[in-house]
């Protein structure tokens, strides 16, 4: 389909990592051999139904379960009155006054938006269960909705949470070298009144589901589920339950996507602990995709005002400032975290130094966010693009050269930001060219000249992001000093079994990033073994698989923690073979080479002792085991990246440890009439340093482009002013499928991270950079016709359409200063 | 979601259907299930007891007699799309069909079913109105016969009266020197909620003029709308820019109140249905001169 070009800059490729190996969890899936969340049976099983809010802002006067419990079928009910009996209000990331927020796993006195689950009902079957909910009366009592972050700031505006205050979850000034000053030293100040950054989500194929299940002898529970950072579940989940944290044990196996939406599921897994143990019964919960839709976890929708840039004349941007509404939804729950993720990424890929954002999250009658992927950054690098098109726009400046101009360089590499983030490596222009290439913008730049006037216009947008990868999470600290995490970091054991299998255990949740096959590949380099022969039990198991507080998948990562972890096991691993395999042939452990699953003096093929032989000695022969030999062939390595705590006060530190890039280009062709967007051409250059799996990376890249055309031109999820949610399943929400994907082009290159422990950087999430493109390709159209501003990162035709229309006259938001006369 | 608890019942003729869609409490029909199951699962309306026809043969044949195609309610987009006699005598039909969801969406529903639904989003509405199709209906008191015209009636509303189902629909075979066109207003990807639809049916004369013409579009109303007017003014005509251009300026959708939703606005879908009607039109007619070239 597309085509492939990995540059002749290269990284030394060893003998499996470097290569497009078939994945080794394909077989499976392929086959239906997956086994999911929803796969599981427990023996005596229950089902669980969850009755959800019809409004987006009622107090709850009255609930009547009486006819529900009475049901064929059914178990027992669970109601917010009971919950708050049983559960402490789950633990707020964000300090006082936004800390304030009790949120509890079913809906307590209020329900704060559609969706929001009110009753719990356990039955013999889910028919049983969706049937009694029919049968629940209650008695709502409406109540004023606010469903716009900047209406939630409003001193008429209804609260969410009154012990709160206000509907603000966290605000805080970010204000990093002097705007002032740079707006002194300006030729022009360039003013965008309001940019929209709208509200989407990435349509996991797999709805979220659980099996859980409580034993009473250890006060143990087991969730076979599919979220996908079952530690920081857990942290909220223990203290909520009044139970220590290592009484939840999570299962997760199979995962069919997730993009971060599935990170926030604790909610609902402990509803269903909660019925497990008062019902002595296993239970099973899977979502539907309205379930999902209205209640499993958006992307953060935000607004931008009063921006200000202050430029040279040539296009050099000195700086920006602006402020930031964030709407979280009704809960906070992963946030306020992203109210400091952005951070980030804060020039992009920019060299501007003196930036002020003053940033706001507020809750409002919508879904509870949830990282969605691209998390937080991709709003902000979203509003970066739009200043640079913008600027561009404004000043008849080249939207190519203007980003040029400002790109970090390559020979300032690794670049500190502003607020302390050390960019690895990278080179931005270069990826630029490659991509215009891909496009063929020559061409195009004359084809757009040649179709004006037949009813079509074609635009070229560019979108430059970053995915910043690994991070810190001593960032939390800048929202609320109080949280005790810093730092990163990801385990793996790699062991030879009782047969001399070589097995590889970590705690990751991967959702079709293959894991098994990358980790097998880093092994089989060092052990030198086959990847065929090399087993990897993947999945958050913390009663089998090594763990860490931040095992998971999630926030491109696994590249540097979870590679650098298995590889440091590996090599731990490698040096006892080493040692082992010396003394039982008389040899020096520096002589011995892995070759073929055999250890063998170098140069020597007649010595190799098979692992069989090595594994034989430690776990069934061991009175054999060479003097003063001390090895277990069962290796454990904890991957640190080298990270400080951020100083708190000035909101400067390094906060993530990789930086890959993605540059995008983009051909649009508009009807005039109609507004109607079509992509001609679509080109993804990446730069994700070495690869482990040029397949892997590309086929994410795939999946991240798509996900971000949609997000562009089709996909929405809107609310009306009651909080009614209009878009709660597919016929609404209109998902894109692989019919609107165009064909995109990619290409690589590879600027080794000298930072991670392999030279690879964390990648996968794309930083939304087709909005961005897709954006600025709109606005390469306004600039031939109304010169109207792109200020949504939502352009359905209707709304291009429109921006087609804009009078002159009509307030384009957007106005030019000059600073000298 | 999960269905409510149901009657089910499957007849093996369509007279037994008949007969249970007229004895059975709250009974309707199952055919393709693509859009009922859904209304089912959301528990917003429905039955309580459903008549699964999807099993009748006599409802999946598609026969061609007297220039005319006679279609089964029963036929599914799939069929339509691999049957030589529709692809033959009116190939938009196929064309049509093969823009439907997906694969698996195609095998199951059926051009009776799409019809009985009447969305304003559907396709078949709009183009069988615009081919002059007729729809034959059953009931106890007999068979009878209406015009595209006639059975669409309203959103969500047909001709069909309690206890009457439709059977077929009878479509004329194209004619030489005609051409039919589709052309819908997506606001998803690929024929994903057409929000506004043109259709059109042209004829030609000997000496190149519109003969005849059936333009319609749908979206802006609560049934797909012949433009009476402007087919009028295009008799005769060329079907030139000129000719368009004088013939659309007669489109008047002021006593129009199109639905106005989250997915379109109410002035965007009138601004938008001259746009596409003219476009099928313009399509319609690329397609009726290509007689002529041979």
């Amino acid at each position: 389909m597309s085509g492939t070009t990995v540059t002749t800059q290269q990284t030394a490729r060893t003998q499996w990592s470097g290569q497009s190996i078939p994945r080794k969890e394909d077989e499976r899936l392929v086959k239906g051999q997956g086994r999911f969340a929803d796969d599981i049976r427990r023996h005596n099983e229950a089902y669980v139904y969850l009755l959800r809010s019809p409004y987006g802002h009622a107090r709850i006067r009255r609930v009547d379960v009486r006819a529900a419990q009475e049901a064929p079928g059914v178990i027992m009910t669970l109601t917010g009155d009971e919950v708050r009996e049983i559960q402490k209000p789950f633990m707020e990331i964000a300090p006082p006054p936004g800390g304030y927020i009790e949120d509890y796993c079913l809906a307590v006195d209020k329900v704060r938006f559609m969706g929001e689950p009110v009753v719990a009902i356990l039955a013999e079957t889910a028919e049983q269960a969706r049937d009694a909910a029919d049968l629940v009366d209650i008695e709502y009592e409406p109540l004023d909705a606010v469903v716009t972050g900047e209406d939630a700031l409003k001193d008429t505006a209804p609260l969410l949470h009154g012990k709160v205050g206000s509907n603000v979850v966290w605000h805080g000034l970010y204000d990093w070298g002097s705007v002032e000053e740079a707006k002194r030293q300006a030729d022009k100040i360039v003013k965008i009144d309001r940019l929209h950054f709208h509200r989407f989500t990435s349509t996991p194929i797999e709805c979220n589901a659980a099996v859980v299940e409580y034993y009473p002898g250890s006060g143990e529970y087991t969730f076979w589920c599919n979220n996908t950072m079952p530690q920081f579940a857990a942290m909220f989940m223990g203290p909520a339950l009044g139970i220590p944290t290592d009484r939840l044990h999570f299962v997760t196996q199979d995962i069919g996507g997730s993009f971060g939406n599935k990170i926030t599921t604790y909610v609902y897994l402990t509803i269903c602990a909660i019925l497990a143990k008062k019902s002595g019964r296993p239970v099973h919960w899977t979502e539907y995709r309205t379930d999902h839709i209205l209640g499993g976890s958006h992307g953060n929708e935000r607004t931008f005002l009063d921006i200000e840039v202050p430029v040279l004349n040539d296009g050099t941007i000195l700086g920006l400032s602006a402020r930031a509404i964030d709407d979280c939804g009704a809960y906070p729950r992963y946030e306020p975290l992203g109210s400091v993720i952005w951070s980030q990424v804060v020039p992009g890929v920019y060299r501007f130094r003196n930036v002020r954002i003053d940033y706001t999250q507020v809750v409002t009658n919508k879904c509870p966010v949830g990282p969605n992927r691209g998390y937080s950054r991709l709003q902000h690098m979203w509003m970066l693009e739009r200043v640079i098109d913008i600027v561009a726009h404004e000043l008849n400046l080249d939207p190519v050269e203007i980003r040029k101009k400002n790109y970090i360089k390559p020979d300032e590499m690794p670049y500190e930001t502003p607020n302390g983030c050390v960019y690895d490596s990278g080179d931005y222009p270069r990826c630029l060219d490659m991509a215009l290439k891909l496009i063929n913008y020559d061409y195009w730049r004359q084809r757009q000249a040649e179709v004006r006037g037949t009813g079509k216009l074609i635009g070229i947008g560019i979108g430059s992001t970053l995915d910043s990868g690994t991070n810190n999470f001593g960032q939390a600290r800048i929202i609320n000093p109080e949280l005790p995490f810093s730092g990163n970091g990801e385990v793996a054991n790699v062991k030879l079994d009782l047969y001399g299998e070589v097995v590889v255990t970590i705690g990751t949740t991967p959702q079709g990033q293959g894991h098994e096959t990358t980790a097998a590949q880093v092994v089989s380099d060092i052990l030198g073994v086959s990847p065929d022969r090399v087993r990897v039990l993947i999945g958050h198991d913390n009663a089998r698989n090594v763990y860490t507080g931040f095992s998971g998948t999630y926030a491109s990562q696994f590249a540097v923690t979870g590679l650098g972890a298995v590889q440091g096991a590996a090599q731990k691993l490698k040096r006892e073979i080493q040692q082992l395999a010396a003394g039982m042939m008389g040899s020096d452990p520096e002589e011995i080479e892995l070759v073929d699953g055999t250890a063998r003096v170098v140069g020597r093929p007649d010595t190799a002792i098979p692992f069989i032989g090595l594994a034989n000695v430690v776990f069934a022969n061991n009175a054999t085991m060479p003097e003063g030999l001390d090895v277990s062939l069962n290796c454990t390595y904890t991957y640190r990246p080298p990270f400080k705590v951020p100083d708190v006060e000035r909101k400067f530190g390094n906060l993530t440890l990789t930086y890959a890039t993605q540059i995008h280009a983009c051909v649009v062709e508009v009807d005039e009439a109609t507004g109607e967007t079509k992509i001609l051409d679509y080109a993804a250059v990446d730069d994700s340093g070495r690869l482990i799996h040029p397949q892997i990376v590309e086929g994410q890249v795939h999946g991240a482009a798509g996900l971000g055309i949609g997000a562009a031109l089709y996909e929405t999820l809107e609310y009306d002013a009651e909080g009614q949610m209009l878009t709660p399943n597919f016929y609404a929400y209109k998902a894109v499928t692989a019919l609107d994907v165009p064909m995109i082009k990619t290409a690589a290159i590879e600027s080794p991270s000298p930072f991670s422990p392999n030279g690879a950087k964390g990648m996968g999430e794309g930083g939304g950079a087709p909005l961005h493109a897709i954006c600025s390709a709109l606005q390469d159209v306004m600039r031939q016709t109304s010169r109207a501003i792109v200020h949504d990162s939502f352009n359905p035709s209707e709304r291009v359409y429109r921006l087609l229309r804009q009078q002159p006259s009509a307030r384009r938001g957007v106005e030019v200063i000059s600073n000298r006369s | 979601m999960l269905l409510p608890e149901l009657e089910y019942v499957r007849p093996s003729s369509v007279t037994e259907a008949v007969g249970l869609l007229n004895s059975l409490p709250d009974a309707g029909l199952l055919a393709g299930g693509q859009s009922l199951i859904n209304v089912l699962k959301m528990r917003i309306g429905g039955y309580r007891t459903l008549i699964d026809i999807s099993g009748l043969a006599e409802l999946a044949v598609i026969d061609h007699a007297q220039g005319h195609l006679r279609i089964g309610a029963g036929v599914t987009y799939d069929q339509l799309i691999h049957s030589a006699a529709v692809s033959l005598y009116r190939p938009i039909l196929s064309e049509v069909a093969a823009r439907i969801a997906d694969q698996q969406v195609r095998n199951r529903g059926t051009i009776g079913g799409n019809c009985c639904y009447n969305d304003p989003t559907c396709h078949f509405p709009p183009i069988l109105s615009a081919v002059g199709a007729s729809f034959e209906i059953l009931g106890t008191e007999g068979r009878r016969t209406v015009s595209a015209d006639e059975f669409f009636v309203s959103y969500y509303q047909t001709a069909l009266n309690p206890g009457e189902m439709l059977v077929a629909i009878e479509v004329p075979e194209a004619r030489p020197r005609s051409g039919d066109a589709f052309v819908p207003l997506s606001v998803g990807g690929t024929d994903v909620l057409n929000v506004v639809t043109g259709a059109a049916s042209v004829l030609l004369a000997e000496d190149g003029s519109i003969r005849d013409a059936r333009i319609v579009v749908s979206g802006v109303a609560e049934r797909p709308l012949r433009i009476a007017a402007v087919e009028q003014a295009l008799l005769g005509t060329r079907g030139d820019g000129d000719a368009l251009d004088a013939a659309f300026r007669l489109w008047d959708g002021n006593q129009l109140t199109p639905p106005d939703d989250v997915h379109a606005s109410g002035e965007y879908r009138l601004a938008m249905a001259p746009v596409f009607a003219r476009r099928a039109v313009e399509e319609a007619l690329v397609k009726a001169r290509r007689d002529f070239d041979e």
